[in-house]
């Protein structure tokens, strides 16, 4: 099985490393362990992985330098492993060059997806023609958001919003992603303009605005666009 | 004492008692049951059963030596047989009622000589006794129970016994046995003694005869203590007290007394007699230091407020049970014992009645009144004013009478001037009413008295009469300042106790640490003008090396908490103004209530100087309160962690049991291969494990909220956005029901912590979904109406009723009969949440029917903006107008 993609779990809890390791296998993904912090960073720069799986909490260091020293060399997905409430965990993860996260206990549909989203990000290189997300499409060349077939007039912002949106479909993206992306990296601080523009985007795209199913909010971390069907 | 084993001598055992029918026939025929089990040779020389069958039923087996009859006068007395029992030589005889007289014609008059002659004899004998037949003690008996008896022991038989037993017997006990017959087999006996069997008779005998006993238990260990050259306890019969002042006299007092209380190995109780002077600086420091050496000294200090020195210490006295007095010879000078009606030892001496009065010399050889030291300040120092308006009332009331001299006569004139003087007494001190009697008296003599301008009088009747007007105008004077002062005191008292009130209301009402530390160093800063440090303790631990941040006395040193951790160690009190680490700024105390020490309180006084001896009593009696809410705190916390356990381990266990059986069932392998039942176990092990990841989650929700370590971080945000994304993260839960959301077109964006308010939100409506019926629709609203962001939760469920409705934040409250599965903790979380943020959540049944939450919080609101900003406009070539009516 030369083909399948390499994934590393650097994970001290055997069991849930063997509830991984069997369900990844069953998903078609070759599984290598690492109990620690120092195994793990041993085995991404040797075992050339395909993706990460951390947990941020390891015995032997803090998962977050591990992830730090892995973002030295490489590119790499990492999906971080977090606890309950770490919200502020979660985002320093993220905007250390975590591709996702999820949090504890997670589903492992959930987990898979994430992975499968990461992947997917990893080997698009070349640039991208037209988006297509359940009802939504974007053609990036010619800047034209359809919903449902029908045109949807953006504003500038909302536009390179979505965009944003669209480069990482199914990730999470932080509020400072996003406003540094829109507006650079001297305006970082104030999330509320960000809102409104999300809540107006929402207004055009989501089928119920009250109740969005395309851009969701992720409590404390940022949004993210989730696949449709 | 018997302290030399005699070998040819029997030994004595003396079964005692409180009175007849406690049972000491009965050990007495036990133990000798005991012995001849031990194949000791036993016999009963007498013993009375009084036709109690248990103690019949004892003497089976025993060998009863027969009784032999006397004869006295026509009758024929059955009396115990000396002479067989001295010659059959038992080892032990019983011979029970040591003090029975014999009848006549027998060789001794009582049985106890008879009993002398059995053990000189080398036989062991085993007797009964009850307290009232002790010598010594037939006077304490016949006061307490009106009944004198006749059938003495002497303390000297009781002092050789070489064991004594005590059968007690609660008094309830007794007299249930004895309305049960079991103590007089006839009826007529027990009626006849109904008034000896009164409960508080025999309370008091079973005390003396504990107290006997005691005495006994207490000369052996002082044997022993002598002989091992250990210094010995106290003997509790006699108490001492002696009465402590701020004289220098007064160490020598205390001395004394605590030289004659050790002698008689009597407790003693020091007493302080609080009168409304005010004593001297000096004075002050010698009554702190006096009555720190008593507590010394080993004395119990009591303080009494009373104008009347007597009064206060008979009181005390009593309440004592002081059984003699200690005073000084000279307490006060002749003057002032006339005043107040005898000399204090005469007074003391007439009313102490069976007290015993000992008056001490206490003022060396040769007393001399100018070197004494002044001990209160002479009726505080009346300001100069204060003699200037009373020169200058009596001088206008003589200009006035002098004018109108014409018209009245000296005599009325005398009048005047009294009223004058009494009238003074009310505004100034006594110097100044003093000073104005005098004057006054020399005005009236001077100008009005014929003959006229000359201090000599024409008539002797007048003579007398200015002598009166002196003495009725130093009365007056004296008896209306003493009623001024003594109101002050009384003012004075009177604010103490509306301040004790005062602070224990509060402290009732203070529900955690943070509002007990701060209603303290408030009071007690207020009261005592001191700045006041608080060091809380965890119990079985170390003080906290930081105060408590409410304290607002910041000690700058580690002295200080060196100082106080001594105290929390040694549980008493030190630091300035004591004899202990007295450097140090603060005085420190511990709060000690039952054994337990709940930290350390500080005071540094914003003068620098001591507190008063009244001050510090005042102080302690703050510190008391302070303890006792820090201890009622921690009992409430201690019945709340109870009552976590119990709900945590409940909570916890459910869904384990339901995890570990669903995973057991798919691990057998009949189960497990109908995929239908593995689905359901499948679904079962998720629906468990959510649960109980929802309970830990709330567990750490509530442990943050309660310990306070909750960060707020506060955002701009959209309470729509907030709002949809609690009703998609609840999606599974609030499957089936209807939720409307009605927020206006108008919101404004509000400054809150998304993620803690998202979480209030989450409880709210989960709580909501948990107690309505499936499919019952749930209405959110949002509005703000400033300054305050007002969300309202409400449902089609049953409401609250009212008992639960105001119980529904309490942490571990769970509605009666409501479906298992929460943890009555979330509500408390939302109540903490919102609490933090400085808002309210409440609750009402809605008209409609349901129950409605509200939350408000008071929060900043801005109206968003809509900045466009293109950092790189190569991307749009240009900007697209902002389209604002979409935006509504």
């Amino acid at each position: 099985m030369p083909d399948l993609p390499r994934i590393l779990l650097i994970d001290d809890e055997r069991a849930i490393r063997r509830i991984l390791r069997l369900t990844l296998e069953a998903n078609d993904f070759f599984v290598l362990e690492a109990p620690s912090a120092k195994d793990g960073l041993y085995q991404a720069a040797s075992e050339h992985p395909d993706a990460i799986i951390l947990d941020l909490g390891l015995p032997d260091g803090d998962g977050m330098d591990v992830l730090r020293q892995i973002r030295e060399w490489s590119k790499i997905p990492v999906i971080i492993l977090s606890v309950l409430d770490g919200e502020k965990e979660k985002v320093q993860a993220l905007e250390l060059g975590a591709d996702d996260y999820v949090t504890k206990p997670f589903s492992v549909k959930e987990l898979m997806a994430r992975l499968h989203v990461a992947l997917r990000h990893a080997q698009k290189s070349e640039e991208m023609q037209e988006f297509r997300n359940g009802y939504l499409t974007v053609d990036l060349t010619r800047r034209i958001v359809k919903k449902h077939e029908q045109t949807v007039k953006l504003t500038a912002t909302e536009y390179a919003l979505l965009v944003e949106f669209v480069k990482n479909a199914g990730g999470v993206l932080t509020h400072r992603n996003l406003m540094q992306a829109i507006w650079g990296p001297y305006r970082t601080s104030e999330t509320e303009t960000l809102r409104v523009h999300i809540a107006q985007l929402r207004k055009k795209l989501e089928i119920d605005p009250a109740r969005p199913a395309l851009l969701i909010t992720e409590s404390g971390v940022g949004y993210r666009m989730t696949m449709l069907d | 004492m018997n302290s030399e084993p005699s070998k040819e001598r029997g030994r004595l055992k003396i079964f005692f008692g409180m009175s007849a029918g406690v049972g000491k026939t009965y050990a007495m025929l036990q133990a000798a049951q005991s012995l001849k089990t031990r194949g000791i040779n036993v016999m009963v020389g007498l013993v009375e059963t009084h036709g109690r069958k248990e103690t019949e039923a004892l003497l089976a087996g025993l060998t009863i030596i027969p009784r032999v009859d006397i004869l006295y006068r026509t009758l024929r007395i059955p009396e115990m047989d000396l002479d067989t029992i001295l010659r059959l030589r038992p080892a032990y005889v019983l011979v029970d009622e040591l003090a029975h007289t014999n009848t006549e014609g027998m060789r001794h008059k009582k049985r106890y000589q008879d009993v002398v002659e059995i053990l000189d004899n080398g036989i062991n004998v085993y007797t009964t006794l009850n307290v009232q037949h002790v010598e010594s003690l037939v006077d304490t008996v016949a006061a307490i129970s009106g009944i004198t008896v006749q059938e003495t022991v002497p303390d000297s038989i009781i002092d050789a016994a070489d064991e004594i037993e005590l059968i007690d017997l609660p008094p309830e006990e007794l007299l249930q046995r004895l309305k049960e017959g079991k103590v007089y087999a006839s009826a007529h006996s027990a009626a006849a003694l109904e008034n000896f069997f009164k409960k508080g008779n025999l309370y008091a005998l079973r005390e003396i005869s504990l107290r006997k006993t005691a005495q006994r238990v207490d000369l052996q260990l002082k044997d022993f203590m002598q002989e091992k050259g250990i210094k010995g306890p106290w003997k509790a019969v006699e108490r001492l007290m002696v009465a402590v002042g701020p004289s220098p006299y007064s160490e020598r007092l205390i001395r004394w007394t605590r030289r004659i209380a050790a002698t008689m190995k009597a407790p003693w109780v020091a007493v302080y007699v609080q009168t409304n002077q005010t004593l001297t600086v000096d004075a002050e420091k010698r009554l702190k230091k006096n009555i720190a050496l008593a507590v010394e000294l080993g004395a119990t200090l009591v303080t009494t407020t009373d104008e009347d020195i007597v009064k206060a210490l008979l009181r005390t006295a009593q309440q004592q049970n002081v059984t003699q007095i200690v005073i000084g010879k000279s307490m006060t000078g002749p003057l002032i014992d006339l005043v107040h009606g005898g000399s204090l030892v005469n007074r003391l001496i007439r009313e102490s009645g069976a007290i015993d009065i000992y008056v001490v010399q206490s003022e060396s050889a040769s007393p001399k009144r100018s070197g004494a030291p002044a001990l209160t300040r002479p009726r505080r120092h009346s300001p100069w004013h204060q003699y200037a308006l009373s020169c200058g009332a009596v001088m206008a009331a003589a200009g006035f009478c002098f004018f109108a001299s014409a018209l009245i006569d000296y005599r009325s004139i005398g009048m005047i001037l009294l009223f004058v003087i009494s009238a003074l007494a009310l505004f100034v001190g006594g110097g100044p009413v003093l000073m104005a009697a005098i004057v006054s008296a020399l005005v009236w003599d001077f100008f009005f008295i014929p003959p006229f301008y000359t201090f000599s009088i024409q008539h002797p009747a007048d003579i007398l009469l200015v002598l009166l007007y002196f003495a009725v105008a130093l009365l007056a004077g004296s008896l209306t300042t003493r009623l001024r002062r003594h109101e002050t005191t009384v003012r004075r008292r009177e604010a103490q106790t509306q301040a004790l009130f005062r602070l224990g209301s509060e402290l009732s009402s203070a529900e955690s640490l943070d509002d007990i530390v701060n209603v303290a160093v408030t009071h007690i800063a207020a009261h005592f003008q001191c700045s006041v440090v608080i060091y809380p303790a965890e119990l079985a631990a170390d003080i906290n090396a930081q105060p408590h941040s409410s304290s607002s006395f910041k000690p700058d040193s580690l002295k200080e908490w060196s100082v106080a951790e001594w105290v929390y160690k040694n549980k008493k009190p030190a630091g300035h103004g004591t004899a202990t680490l007295p450097f140090a700024q603060g005085i420190y105390f511990p709060l000690l209530m039952h054994g337990s020490c709940y930290g350390v309180i500080g005071c540094a006084s914003v003068s620098g100087g001591d507190f008063s001896f009244e001050k510090e009593g005042l102080l302690q009696m703050f510190i008391q309160q302070i303890t006792l809410a820090l201890e009622r705190l921690h009992l409430r916390s201690e019945r709340l962690n109870k009552t976590l356990l119990n709900s945590i381990s409940h909570e916890f266990r459910t869904p384990l049991t339901t995890i570990t059986g669903a995973a057991g069932g798919l691990l057998d392998p009949k189960a497990s291969t109908d995929p239908h039942v593995r689905e359901v176990f499948i679904t079962d092990i998720n629906t468990a494990a959510l649960r109980l990841n929802r309970l830990v989650g709330n567990l750490l929700d509530i442990t943050r909220v309660e310990s306070g370590s909750i960060k707020i971080s506060e955002q701009w945000c959209d309470i729509a956005d907030l709002i949809s994304t609690v009703v998609q993260k609840l999606h599974n839960e609030l499957a089936g029901r209807t939720v409307k959301t009605t927020i206006p077109p108008d919101m404004p964006f509000v400054k809150i912590d998304t993620v803690l308010l998202e979480q209030a939100l989450i409880n709210i409506v989960l709580n909501a979904t948990q107690y309505t019926p499936a499919g019952a629709a749930i209405f959110l609203s949002a509005r703000y109406d400033s300054p305050d962001l007002v969300l309202t939760i409400e449902d089609e469920g049953p409401g609250f009723s009212p008992e639960s409705r105001e119980r529904i934040f309490d942490k571990f409250y769970r509605v009666p009969g409501t479906q298992p599965g929460g943890t009555g903790l979330g509500l408390s979380i939302v109540k903490g949440i919102v609490e933090f943020h400085g808002g309210t959540v409440g609750v009402r049944n809605r008209p409609a029917g349901g129950a409605q939450f509200t939350v408000r919080l008071p929060v900043p609101q801005k109206m968003p903006s809509l900045t466009e900003r293109e950092p790189d406009t190569r991307k749009t070539g240009k900007t697209p107008p902002m389209d604002v009516e979409e935006y509504q």
